[in-house]
């Protein structure tokens, strides 16, 4: 608080020397001179400060006590101000700058998308931005409720969602819905099909009537085990079939893809580009933006201006990297990607054990095909509901 | 000097505080804070003693790094480590 008064009023530190220094204290008391910061240099000799508008004074009262008063230093007022004024063009660009960064941090100039785990974080910006919520927009009007019902009109797959503004960061924070369980009611009527083609090997019914033996060939589709169960006393009786039918099937998968692979080109021909985005305006600073760039891969950065996490600028340096690439011949590793490919696929579609699985890779009017052949043995028991 | 006699006649006589009729007074707080009443004015001041005019005599004040806090023509603030006050008539 001193300081602050000090810098605003200003203080003259002032040595005093006299035979009675000490006389001088008595006067300014006397007066009513407001002194403080007493220092005793010697016998002869003090130290003392005094606002700024009391240095006539405290000098008229030093002859007056006989002393000699000296002015040592002066602090802030006055000095302080003709400082200002010689720094104001400084000053107010400081206070532009503060202006700015306040007016700034009321728009969005980054949106953050959080909890979007099988929704595309591009869908859900675009969601945003039709409800409302987009770099550059004026953060105070948006309405949180008003957004949440858009999106959730939107994206149906969206359970719930907010917004949540960090300064001049929107963080959407999003819930997904899960998926409903399927419901099977035990006393609704079903038979079993075959969910694959392939010879029985062996028949588990634990409810309905079985239609086929071990070693019986099935097509696919075709009913395994019935859900309608002749009774002598009630006539015909509808039950869920329930059912394991172990058989042996045969699969093929088959994946193609162009023989030629792109390949880039490290090096020579590469280009960089650069442009800076201010607010939703783009400055290129390059030429011929608009041409095609066929045989380059183009890698975009984004430099955000500002400090993370506590506010951001509408500010944004675009650095644009073209490479040259080039078109090589089939590698023996795309080969072996793609039996990989189809390998993880198989293990999704077996139900059982697989028992042989034979791969071949061929290359046709530029395009190479790897076919997968595999024999299982699985269960290809699967519940129709009944026809209502 | 008759009438500063006067008056401390009348304070006694009314039961009123010594101080009323400009007796001087010294208050201590804490060993380190003397407040000073009706002083005549400072005689020397140093860091290690302080002498103060009162009326009818002196208070010598001693001690280690005294400083002058606020002085107006009735009062007088000291503070630093004090060790002794001496009232000399």
């Amino acid at each position: 608080m001193k300081r602050f008064e000090t810098a605003l009023r200003g203080r003259l530190v002032y040595e005093i020397t006299g035979v009675q220094p000490e006389a001088l204290l008595n006067a300014c008391a006397a007066e009513g001179v407001p002194f403080s910061d007493v220092l005793s240099v010697d016998a002869w000799t003090l130290r003392l400060s005094v606002p700024e508008h009391e240095g006539t004074r405290l000098e008229r009262l030093a002859r007056l006590s006989r002393c000699e008063a000296e002015l040592l230093q002066r602090r802030g007022g006055s000095r302080d101000r003709a400082l200002l004024r010689r720094r104001l063009p400084l000053l107010l660009f400081a206070l532009a700058v503060l202006l700015g960064l306040f007016v700034s941090s009321l728009y969005v100039w980054e949106v953050e998308v959080n909890g979007a785990e099988t929704l595309g974080r591009g869908r859900v910006l675009r969601a945003l931005e039709d409800s409302g919520v987009y770099p550059g927009v004026f953060w105070p009007n948006v309405d949180v409720d008003a957004v949440r019902s858009k999106m959730l009109t939107r994206v149906p797959e969206l359970a719930w969602m907010t917004v949540r503004v960090h300064g001049s960061r929107a963080e959407a924070v999003l819930l997904e819905r899960s998926e409903k369980p399927e419901i099977c009611r035990e006393d609704e009527a079903a038979d079993v099909i075959a969910e694959r083609t392939g010879i029985v090997t062996k028949v588990s019914v634990l409810s309905g009537r079985p239609l086929v033996r071990p070693g019986q060939a099935v097509l696919r589709g075709e009913t395994l085990v019935s859900g309608t169960l002749e009774s002598i006393a009630n006539g015909a009786r509808q039950v869920r079939a329930r059912a394991e039918i172990l058989a042996d099937t045969q699969l093929e998968l088959m994946a193609v893809s162009p023989a030629q692979t792109a390949k880039t080109a490290a090096g020579r021909g590469a280009r960089v580009r650069f442009a800076l985005c201010i607010g939703k305006r783009r400055v290129n600073f390059y030429r011929k933006g608009g041409k095609a760039l066929d045989g380059y891969d183009k890698i975009i950065r984004e430099y955000v201006c500002g400090i993370p996490g506590l506010f951001t600028l509408p500010l944004r340096l675009v650095k644009e990297e073209l490479r040259p690439y080039q078109t090589a011949g089939p590698a023996q590793t795309d080969a072996e990607e793609l039996r990989e490919r189809l390998t993880q696929k198989l293990e999704t579609l077996v139900r059982g054990e697989l028992l042989s699985v034979t791969c071949a890779a061929s290359g046709e009017d530029g395009q190479l095909c790897v076919t997968l052949h595999a024999a299982a043995r699985e269960d290809i028991a699967q519940t129709l509901e009944a026809a209502k | 000097m008759k009438n500063r006699k006067v008056a401390q006649e009348l304070c006694e006589r009314l039961d009123l505080p010594a101080e009323a009729a400009g007796a001087s007074k010294l208050t201590v707080t804490g060993g380190d804070q003397a407040l000073v009443e009706n002083h005549r004015g400072l005689l020397e001041y140093g860091e290690e003693l302080i002498r103060v005019r009162l009326d009818g005599g002196e208070l010598v004040l001693r001690g280690s790094k005294l400083r002058l806090t606020v002085m107006t023509d009735r009062e007088l603030l000291i503070r630093g480590r004090l060790f002794a006050a001496e009232w000399e008539g």
